[in-house]
């Protein structure tokens, strides 16, 4: 039984390439982990300044640590689901 | 009959959660600065350098830091709460991942366990008890009403020592963040991150502890500064 579970379950390896597949898709940016936090430093910039684009700065710097974090998902979960 | 209604913008009691907000607002502040200066003193004082999941849930935490910061600085906002909700949900995306990789019974996790969890664990914890805690916040909208323009421009006749500590703990994150972003070069260059990045020579446990003390110093002192010049400006202004 646990054989068959195996066999149809996809294995780690497969969802690897996958994953990879997807990283490239979505982020879709340079793969530069120092400018996470160049866009924090532009953010803390604008609320000493009080300016109106640092709400969007703060969002923009969110979604690209989040294409970060996708770029970095190479190594696969050694869980089958 | 007739009835009368406080305008909210000076009813006492909306002044009240005004300040019990700001207060608790700062506690988090203090809370999150401890996350941050003790991820520094890790790196520069154990010589453990962070992982680009460990980076990722930094930035979470940055992310997190600047809601309050901007609640304290700019006034009580639903879109500042809103902005440490969204960066504290990405930061568990981190997390989870982390722990995902981990989650196998013989697997010894990545990095020394601190109080028996790993620091990504002890991350998740702190994302969530955030959105949480940033819920129960909200289920007090009257907050909003008091139009607050931040501690500076409108204190509230809290005392001036108080602003300037709120102030210093506000530097204290910033510089904190600006200390974790110039490493990043250092160990990623302009480019991603090693996946398990080699350890430092750490400036030990004396050395890491007054480097984090000497932060702390220099940001007090800036926030003690920012405040006596507001001060002298609203004195001069009346």
């Amino acid at each position: 039984m646990s054989d068959v579970i195996a066999t149809l379950s996809p294995s780690p390896t497969r969802y690897h390439g996958k994953c990879l597949f997807r990283a490239r898709g979505f982020a879709n940016v340079a793969p530069v982990m120092f400018l996470i936090f160049v866009l924090w430093a532009v953010t803390y910039v604008g609320i000493f300044l009080h300016r109106k684009w640092t709400i969007p700065m703060a969002i923009v710097s969110i979604l690209y640590t989040l294409a970060m974090l996708r770029f970095h998902m190479t190594d696969p979960i050694p869980l089958s689901f | 009959m007739t009835m009368t209604m406080n305008d909210p913008a000076t009813d006492p009691s909306t002044i009240r959660l005004v300040q019990v907000m700001r207060l608790i607002n700062l506690v988090a502040l203090v809370g999150l600065l401890g996350v941050l200066a003790g991820s520094l003193f890790l790196q520069f004082g154990v010589g453990e350098q962070p992982c680009p999941l460990c980076l990722v849930q930094r930035s979470g935490m940055i992310g997190l830091a600047v809601g309050p910061i901007m609640n304290l600085m700019w006034g009580l906002r639903p879109a500042h709460y809103a902005i440490s909700i969204l960066a504290a949900l990405m930061g568990s995306a981190g997390s989870v991942r982390q722990i995902l990789l981990h989650i196998q019974p013989d697997d010894p996790g990545y990095g020394p366990p601190v109080l028996g969890l790993h620091l990504y664990t002890w991350a998740l914890i702190t994302f969530v008890v955030g959105i949480a805690g940033i819920s129960v916040l909200l289920l007090f909208p009257r907050q909003f009403a008091a139009n607050d323009q931040g501690i500076l421009k409108t204190p509230y006749g809290l005392p001036w020592w108080i602003l300037g500590v709120a102030m210093g703990v506000v530097i204290w994150v910033v510089l904190d963040s600006l200390v974790i972003a110039a490493s990043v070069p250092f160990e990623c260059g302009l480019g991603p991150c090693p996946d398990d990045p080699p350890d430092i020579d750490g400036a030990g446990v004396i050395g890491g502890g007054l480097y984090l003390l000497g932060l702390a110093v220099v940001a007090m002192v800036i926030g003690f500064a920012v405040v006596a010049r507001q001060r002298r400006k609203v004195s001069s202004d009346s």
